[in-house]
C-alpha cells in the first residue's frame, strides 16, 4: 500500500515510499529520522508537533503526508544556521525561555512563523499567537519576553544616519 | 485502538473529487485541513476506506466578487484567510470574527470554512455566523450544482442535506445592505483554543442610521443539534429602535428558543444564561456598527 | 550576602542550546538497531474479574515475537512504599479501573502490535463499579483490592498541643469545607520506556522518569535480577510533575518484553494513555476549623480530609500525612488535629503533583485565615504577618523552620502589588486576593525504609587538565538541576561553569533519589558541594606540596590559583615551566599571571594520579518521635506569598487572571533566571487547578476528557505576567544556602485565586475547579450538580475497619 512521496524539508527533497494514512509528524521522525519535532498529543491540541508549511505554522500529527508534497516544509533542524543559531532560538536560550524543552521546537517555528507575519508584535499579541502551543514548565513569562526580544533583534538596524 | 489504514486520492479538479466520491460513496470521506477528520479516526469514529484530499483543488482557496455583489468564499478557504480577509470583515463581520476565535493559530492554519460547515458540530463556529448574513452554500455533485441557504444546510449533529457524491464548492455572502452590523461572541472557559460552550450571531439591519431595526437575524451555536434561530428574539427587534431596553428584552427571549443540553462540558442551565448574555451583548456590537456603516 | 562568582548569576542552561535546536534526545527519539514496538492492553471495564486471558490468536499473529499476560511472569508486588506494595505488572484475577493494564505485546512494528492487541481474548466478569470515595467507605460496597478490606487505603490520625483548651480559649472560629477533583500532570512528554540486555545479560532501560534510583530498584526486584545488572538512565525529560517519579507497568512491561524476546523494546504512551495511568493530583475533601483569639492569633486547627486515592497506593500514603503535616506551619499554631482517609476507588491511581498533599489543604487553610480575618475586621496580609513563624521557630508538629523568609515573602507582595491602594477599594468584578504557602526541600526520608544516601556525587579531574566532570544520579527534567549542580560545582572549585561537564540521570554514576519533594538543589547540591571540595583540596594539597606552601596557603579563584592571605608568595616558574615542557607545540600555554587551573589540574595529576571529589549526602535524623512523624520532615523549607489580581465577568463567570506578584523564599537562588522560571511555572499550575482543571468520569469510570483539548491547562492567553520576587534568607541546612522553589512557589496560588475572587464577588467557592460556570452559578445563587453536599458533617464517613499495616518509616 505505500506509495512514493517526495518530501521537501529543509530545503532538502526526500524520495519515500510511505502509506498513505501516515501523518506528516510520524514520517518526519520516523522515516526521516528528524526527532527534533515532537510528539505531545497526536491530535492537534498542545502544538508540540509544529513545523512550518511554506512558512506558516500547523499541527503535523494533523496533516497527512502526501499532503505536504509539493510544499516547503520546515522543522526546527532547518532553523540554525552552520555558524549560530537563529536570533529566535538564541533569544529562548538568553532569556531562561526553556525548562524542559519539549514544547519548545513548536514554539520556536510557531513565532518564526508569528514573527514574519507580524514584525513588531505587542505582548498581548505574543500571548495570542503562542496559544497554540501549551507549555507546562514555564508559565509562559519568559517564553513571551524570549519573542519580545527576539521582535527587536530581527528588526533590521535604525541607523542614526540617513 | 488498531491504526486505521486508508487509502488517499488527491485529485487535481473539483470534478476529479466529484467522480471519486461517486464512485467510493460510503466509503469515503473528503479531507481538506485535516483538523477533524483525522482526529475523528484516531478516535475511532470515522473509518473511511478512501480519503479524499481536496488540497490541490486551487480553485476551493479562493475568495472573489461575485457577479450580484455577492463575495464568493471557496470552501477551501482556511480561517486564518478567512479571519484576515478585509473583505470579508467588511462583509459579514460575525463570520471574520468567528473565524478568527475558533482554536489555536495553527489549526485556524489548516482548519477551512468547508469542512467547519460540513462536519457540521454543534459547537461548529462558521454556521451561526453564515446563517445570520444569510450565506447561501453551492454543493456540486455529479447531478450538477445546486444553492441552499445556510440555514437549511444542517439537519443533525454531524448530519447535512449534502448528498453522497457532493462536494460544498463555495460559500456566498450576498451584499447586505447599507446600515447593517452583525457580531458574533461565544462563551468558553479557557481564553484561547476553546471548544465553544455557546455562541450567538447577531445580523442588524436598521432603516437608516438612527432609524429602527428593519431586518434581524439571530442565530445560536452549541445550544441545540444545529445551529438554531431566535425567531422570538427577532420578532422583538424587527420595527423597533434599537435602545437597550429592547435588545436586553430581545436576549431574555432568546433564551426560549434555545434547546441546549447538559453535556461534560457546561450545564444546559449555564448555556440558558449565556444565551441571555451573549445575545445581549452582540446585539449592542451589531447595532453599533450598523449605525456607523460597517457590516 | 557573600557574592559569589558563579552563583547567583543568570548563567544560561546547559542544556538549552540542545533544546532549541531539536537536538535534545528524548526517550522517544531513541533509536536502537532490531527495537520492537510495544503496546499495552488497557482494561475497558472499571472493575471486572478476568475469568480468562488468552494470547494465542495475537501470538500467532505474523510480526508479533511476544505477548505477556500475568501468567507469564511472576506476581511479585511493587508499588511506591514497601508497607503498600500492591500492584502488579499485570492485573492477575481482577482489573480495579478502566485503564488497567492486562498484557504486553512486543512486535515488529507500531501497527502490527495495536492490532495484535485486539487478538488478545478476554473474558471478563463485569462487577459494581465504584467511583466515589465516600461510596466505597460505606461499608456496602464491594471489597475493590484484595489488599484493602473496606476499602480503606489509609488511614492518619493525629493531635498536636491541647486542641481541647485552645478550642475554649478561641474568640472566633471558622469551619469551612473544599472540594477539588482528581486532576492531571499534563507534562508534554509523554511517558516512555526503551529496554535492552546485552549479551552479559546486563539490562539497560531508558525511561522517561523522574527517579532513575527508584525504578531501578523496582525493576531489579521485579525481574528477580540483581540491581547491580540493572542500569536506568533517563535522557532527557518533558516535565514530570510528580507522576513520573514511580516505577510503572509501562517500564516494568518494556523490560520482560526485552528479557523475553531478546531485543530492544520500546513504547510511548499515547496521551490518552498518559491519563489513563494518571498517578496525579488526588480527589481531596477538606473540612477545617480554624480558630483564632481577640487579637487574631490562631490558636488551633481542626481538621479532616478524605481523598479519593483510585485503585492502587502510589504515593498515596504519603499524600495522606502531607495533607495534615504541611499545615503545622508557616503560621504559629499552637494545636492541630488531623485526620486523613484514603479511599479506594475504581478510578486511575492517584499519586504525588507538585505539592503533593498540601496543595488543596493550604487553600481551605489561606481560605478560612482570610475568613478569620474579615470576621476580626483585620487585613488578611496583617493578619498573616502577625501571626508568622520566624526562622528557628519549630511547628507543632516538629517541623523545623531553620530559615523561613516569610516574612520579607509578605512584605514583598504587599509593596510589589499596591496591595494597601487596592486592597477593599477595588469595583465589583475586581478583586484581589492574596495567601501564603511553604513545603519540603526534600523528604526527609526515602520512600522505602533506608539509611541509604539520598545523594552521591563524583567529581573526577580530567588527567590533561583544565576542566572537571560532574557525575550524579540526579534527574533533570527540565527545572535546571544539571546547570544549577554544574554552578554549585564551579563555584566550589573556584573555576568557570564551561570547565564543568555534567553527565547525570544513570544509576551508573551513583546514588539520587531523583527529582521529587523540591529535594535536588538541597541534597544533590550537598553531594557536589563535597565532592568539587574534596576534587579542590586535592588539587590544592598537590600544589601546595610542589609550591613548598601549606593547603590553607591556596585558593582557586575564577580559574587561577591564589595565596589565600595577603603576605603569602608563590613562585610558580618552576612548575609553570614543567607543564609548558609537557606541552610542546600548543600555542596557548599559560606564559604569564597566576597559575591557571589548567595547569594546577594536569600537575596535580602527575603527582597524584587521577583525582576524583566524592560527595554523600544524606539528611540527619528529623522529625518527633509519633507515628507519621517522618513525613513532612525536611532539612529545609521553602516559603512562598502571593498576590493576585484578577476581573470576572460577572455574567459569563468568566475570570482574566490580571497580575501575579509572586515572592518565594529560595534560601538561595543558585541560578536566578531557573528560580524565576520555577516560580512562574507554578503559578500557571496554580491558576489551571483552580480555574480549568478536572478529569472527568463517566458513570462507567471511563474518562470523557483524557486529552489536552478539553482537559484545559492554561494557554499563553490565560496566565497573566508574573512579577517575581527572590527572597534569599540563607538556610543553614543548605548547600550555600539554597533550598526548594520547584513546589512551595505553588502553595499559595489556588488560595490567592479564591480569595480574590472573593473580593470581587463577595463569594467564597468550596469547589475546585472554579469554572466560569460555577462563578455565574454561584452569582446567580443557583446550585450545580456537583456543588459539595451540605448535608455531611464530616468529609469522612463512619467506617469499622481497621487500617492497614503501619507507614511510614519512624522518624528519629
Amino acid at each position: 500500500m505505500r506509495k512514493p512521496l517526495r518530501l521537501t524539508v529543509n530545503g532538502q527533497l526526500h524520495q519515500l515510499a510511505v502509506n498513505p494514512y501516515r501523518t506528516l509528524v510520524e514520517v518526519l521522525r520516523e522515516d526521516l529520522g528528524l526527532t527534533g519535532t515532537k510528539q505531545g498529543c497526536g491530535e492537534g491540541d498542545c502544538g508540540a508537533c509544529t513545523v512550518l508549511l511554506d512558512g506558516v505554522a500547523v499541527n503535523s500529527c494533523l496533516v497527512l503526508a502526501v499532503q505536504a508534497e509539493g510544499r516547503q516544509i520546515t522543522t526546527i533542524e532547518g532553523l540554525a544556521r552552520p555558524d549560530a543559531l537563529h536570533p529566535i532560538q538564541q533569544a529562548f536560550v538568553d532569556h531562561g525561555a526553556i525548562q524542559c524543552g519539549f514544547c519548545t521546537p513548536g514554539v520556536i517555528l510557531r513565532v518564526k512563523s508569528f514573527l514574519d507575519e507580524n514584525p513588531a508584535p505587542s505582548e498581548a499579541e505574543v500571548r495570542q499567537g503562542i496559544a497554540g502551543n501549551l507549555c507546562r514548565c514555564t508559565g509562559y513569562q519568559k517564553i513571551v519576553e524570549a519573542v519580545l526580544a527576539a521582535a527587536t533583534a530581527l528588526q533590521p538596524a535604525q541607523g542614526d544616519g540617513p | 485502538m488498531a491504526i486505521w489504514r486508508f487509502d488517499v486520492i488527491q485529485p487535481d479538479s473539483l470534478e476529479e473529487a466529484v467522480a471519486a466520491l461517486a464512485r467510493h460513496g460510503q466509503d469515503a470521506q473528503l479531507i481538506a485541513g485535516g483538523t477533524d477528520l483525522l482526529r475523528d479516526i484516531h478516535l475511532g469514529l470515522k473509518r473511511p476506506r478512501w480519503v479524499i484530499s481536496l488540497d490541490r483543488i486551487q480553485a476551493l482557496g479562493l475568495i472573489s466578487e461575485g457577479p450580484d455583489g455577492s463575495l464568493v468564499v471557496g470552501s477551501g478557504v482556511t480561517m486564518t484567510a478567512l479571519g484576515a480577509d478585509g473583505r470579508v470583515r467588511g462583509r459579514a463581520t460575525a463570520l471574520a470574527e468567528a473565524a478568527r476565535g475558533m482554536g489555536s493559530p495553527q489549526v485556524r492554519n489548516r482548519a477551512t470554512v468547508g469542512g467547519n460547515l460540513c462536519n457540521a458540530r454543534p459547537c461548529a463556529d462558521t454556521a451561526p455566523p453564515a446563517i445570520a448574513c444569510d450565506a447561501l452554500l453551492l454543493l456540486t455533485g455529479a447531478a450538477g450544482s445546486r444553492e441552499v441557504s445556510c440555514g437549511q444546510y444542517m439537519t443533525g449533529p454531524g448530519q447535512t442535506v449534502r448528498k453522497a457524491d457532493e462536494i460544498l464548492q463555495e460559500i456566498r455572502l450576498p451584499r447586505l445592505p447599507l446600515h447593517t452590523g452583525s457580531a458574533f461572541l461565544s462563551a468558553t472557559n479557557r481564553k484561547a483554543v476553546e471548544i465553544t460552550i455557546t455562541s450567538a450571531a447577531v445580523r442588524i439591519t436598521l432603516e437608516s442610521a438612527g432609524g429602527p431595526i428593519r431586518e434581524a437575524m439571530i442565530a445560536l451555536g452549541s445550544v441545540g443539534p444545529i445551529p438554531l434561530r431566535s425567531p422570538a428574539a427577532e420578532a422583538v427587534l424587527v420595527g423597533q429602535l434599537p435602545v437597550d431596553t429592547l435588545l436586553a428584552r430581545a436576549a431574555s427571549a432568546a433564551v426560549g428558543d434555545s434547546r441546549p443540553i447538559d453535556d461534560m462540558r457546561a450545564g444546559a442551565a449555564y448555556r440558558k444564561w449565556m444565551v441571555e448574555t451573549l445575545v445581549a451583548r452582540a446585539l449592542q456590537i451589531a447595532c453599533q456598527r450598523a449605525r456607523e456603516g460597517s457590516t | 550576602m557573600k557574592t559569589y562568582s558563579v552563583l547567583g548569576t543568570r548563567a544560561p542552561r546547559l542544556d538549552a542550546p540542545d533544546k532549541a535546536t531539536g537536538r535534545a534526545l528524548y526517550t522517544d527519539d531513541l533509536r536502537l538497531p532490531g527495537t520492537l514496538h510495544e503496546a499495552l492492553l488497557h482494561s475497558p471495564h472499571a472493575h471486572a474479574r478476568i475469568k480468562r486471558i488468552d494470547a494465542g490468536r495475537a501470538r500467532a499473529m505474523p510480526g508479533v515475537k511476544a505477548v505477556l499476560t500475568a501468567a507469564d511472569v511472576p506476581g511479585i508486588r511493587f508499588g511506591v512504599s514497601p508497607a503498600r506494595y500492591d500492584e502488579t505488572v499485570f492485573a492477575r484475577d481482577k482489573v480495579l479501573y478502566l485503564g488497567d493494564e492486562l498484557a504486553a505485546v512486543a512486535a515488529v512494528d507500531r501497527e502490527i502490535a495495536l492490532e495484535a492487541l485486539e487478538r488478545i481474548d478476554v473474558e471478563y466478569e463485569p462487577l459494581p463499579i465504584i467511583l466515589d470515595a465516600r461510596q466505597a467507605l460505606s461499608g456496602t460496597a464491594p471489597q475493590i483490592h484484595e489488599l484493602y478490606p473496606g476499602n480503606l487505603s489509609a488511614t492518619v490520625e493525629q493531635e498536636f498541643g491541647d486542641l481541647a483548651s485552645a478550642r475554649s480559649q478561641a474568640y472566633r472560629t471558622r469551619t469551612g469545607r473544599l472540594e477539588s477533583e482528581m486532576q492531571d500532570a499534563a507534562f508534554l512528554e509523554p511517558q516512555a520506556a526503551l529496554a535492552a540486555f546485552d549479551s552479559q545479560g546486563y539490562l539497560t532501560l531508558t525511561s522517561s522518569t523522574q527517579s532513575v534510583h527508584y525504578v531501578q530498584r523496582t525493576v531489579a526486584m521485579v525481574l528477580g535480577l540483581p540491581a547491580h545488572k540493572v542500569r536506568v538512565i533517563k535522557p532527557y525529560v518533558g516535565g514530570g510533575f510528580g507522576p513520573k517519579a514511580a516505577c510503572s507497568t509501562l517500564e516494568l512491561a518494556t523490560c520482560l518484553l526485552a528479557r523475553a524476546t531478546g531485543r530492544p523494546v520500546k513504547i510511548t504512551f499515547s496521551r490518552e494513555e498518559v491519563f489513563l495511568h494518571s498517578r496525579a493530583r488526588h480527589k481531596f475533601v477538606h473540612d477545617m476549623t480554624l480558630g483564632a483569639d481577640r487579637d487574631g492569633r490562631l490558636l488551633f486547627l481542626d481538621h479532616e480530609a478524605m481523598l479519593d486515592g483510585g485503585a492502587y497506593a502510589s504515593f498515596g500514603i504519603a499524600t495522606v500525612y502531607y495533607a495534615g503535616s504541611l499545615l503545622g506551619g508557616p503560621y504559629r499554631l499552637p494545636a492541630m488535629r488531623y485526620k486523613g482517609i484514603r479511599a479506594v476507588t475504581n478510578k486511575p491511581a492517584c499519586g504525588a503533583q507538585r505539592g503533593h498533599g498540601g496543595v488543596i489543604a493550604r487553600a481551605l487553610f489561606e481560605r478560612l485565615l482570610d475568613e478569620l480575618a474579615e470576621e476580626l475586621g483585620r487585613d488578611p496580609l496583617e493578619i498573616r504577618l502577625l501571626n508568622m513563624m520566624e526562622t528557628g521557630d519549630v511547628t507543632c508538629n516538629d517541623l523545623n523552620m531553620s530559615s523561613l523568609g516569610m516574612r520579607q515573602c509578605l512584605e514583598a507582595v504587599r509593596d510589589g502589588s499596591g496591595w494597601a491602594s487596592k486592597r477593599g477599594k477595588l469595583p465589583r468584578g475586581k478583586g484581589i486576593g492574596m495567601a501564603c504557602g511553604f513545603f519540603v526541600s526534600g523528604a526527609g526520608y526515602p520512600i522505602y525504609r533506608s539509611d541509604t544516601f539520598h545523594s552521591t556525587a563524583t567529581i573526577k579531574v580530567q588527567e590533561d587538565g583544565g576542566g572537571v566532570l560532574l557525575h550524579t544520579a540526579s534527574a533533570e527534567i527540565g527545572q535546571g538541576s544539571d546547570t544549577a549542580m554544574a554552578m554549585i560545582a564551579a563555584e566550589t572549585l573556584g573555576i568557570p561553569l564551561d570547565c564543568v561537564r555534567v553527565k547525570s540521570g544513570d544509576t551508573d554514576l551513583g546514588v539520587d533519589l531523583g527529582a521529587y519533594s523540591s529535594r535536588q538543589t538541597l541534597m544533590t547540591g550537598h553531594a557536589v558541594r563535597e565532592a568539587a571540595a574534596g576534587a579542590r583540596d586535592q588539587i590544592l594539597g598537590a600544589i601546595a606540596a610542589l609550591l613548598g606552601v601549606a593547603p590553607a596557603d591556596l585558593v582557586i579563584r575564577e580559574g587561577r590559583i591564589a595565596a589565600a592571605r595577603e603576605g603569602i608568595s608563590l613562585d610558580i616558574s618552576a612548575i609553570r615551566d614543567r607543564y609548558t615542557k609537557e606541552h610542546r607545540g600548543w600555542t596557548d600555554n599559560p606564559s604569564s599571571g597566576p597559575l591557571t587551573f589548567r595547569e594546577a589540574s594536569r600537575l596535580a595529576f602527575l603527582e597524584r594520579g587521577t583525582i576524583v571529589g566524592i560527595g554523600n549526602y544524606r539528611p540527619p535524623p528529623l522529625g518527633g518521635k509519633f507515628k507519621g512523624a517522618a513525613v513532612g520532615t525536611s532539612p529545609a523549607y521553602g516559603c512562598s506569598a502571593q498576590v493576585v489580581e484578577l476581573t470576572v465577568d460577572l455574567e459569563t463567570g468568566q475570570v482574566a487572571i490580571e497580575s501575579v506578584t509572586d515572592a518565594h523564599d529560595c534560601g538561595k537562588a543558585i541560578n536566578l533566571t531557573s528560580v524565576e522560571g520555577q516560580m512562574q511555572g507554578s503559578v500557571a499550575m496554580g491558576l489551571g487547578e483552580a480555574l480549568l482543571e478536572q478529569v472527568k468520569f463517566d458513570r462507567m469510570g471511563k474518562i470523557q476528557n483524557p486529552n489536552l483539548s478539553d482537559y484545559k491547562i492554561p494557554t499563553a492567553v490565560d496566565v497573566p505576567p508574573i512579577r517575581t520576587i527572590v527572597i534569599e534568607s540563607d538556610e543553614p541546612n543548605g548547600p550555600y544556602g539554597a533550598k526548594e522553589v520547584g513546589e512551595g512557589a505553588i502553595m499559595p496560588t489556588i488560595p490567592a485565586i479564591l480569595n480574590a475572587l472573593h473580593d470581587a464577588t463577595g463569594i467564597r467557592f468550596g469547589k475546585l475547579p472554579v469554572t466560569a460556570e460555577r462563578i455565574a452559578a454561584a452569582l446567580r445563587g443557583v446550585a450545580l450538580r456537583d456543588d459539595p453536599s451540605a448535608e455531611s458533617s464530616s468529609c469522612i464517613p463512619k467506617t469499622g475497619v481497621t487500617p492497614p499495616a503501619p507507614y511510614p518509616p519512624k522518624a528519629g
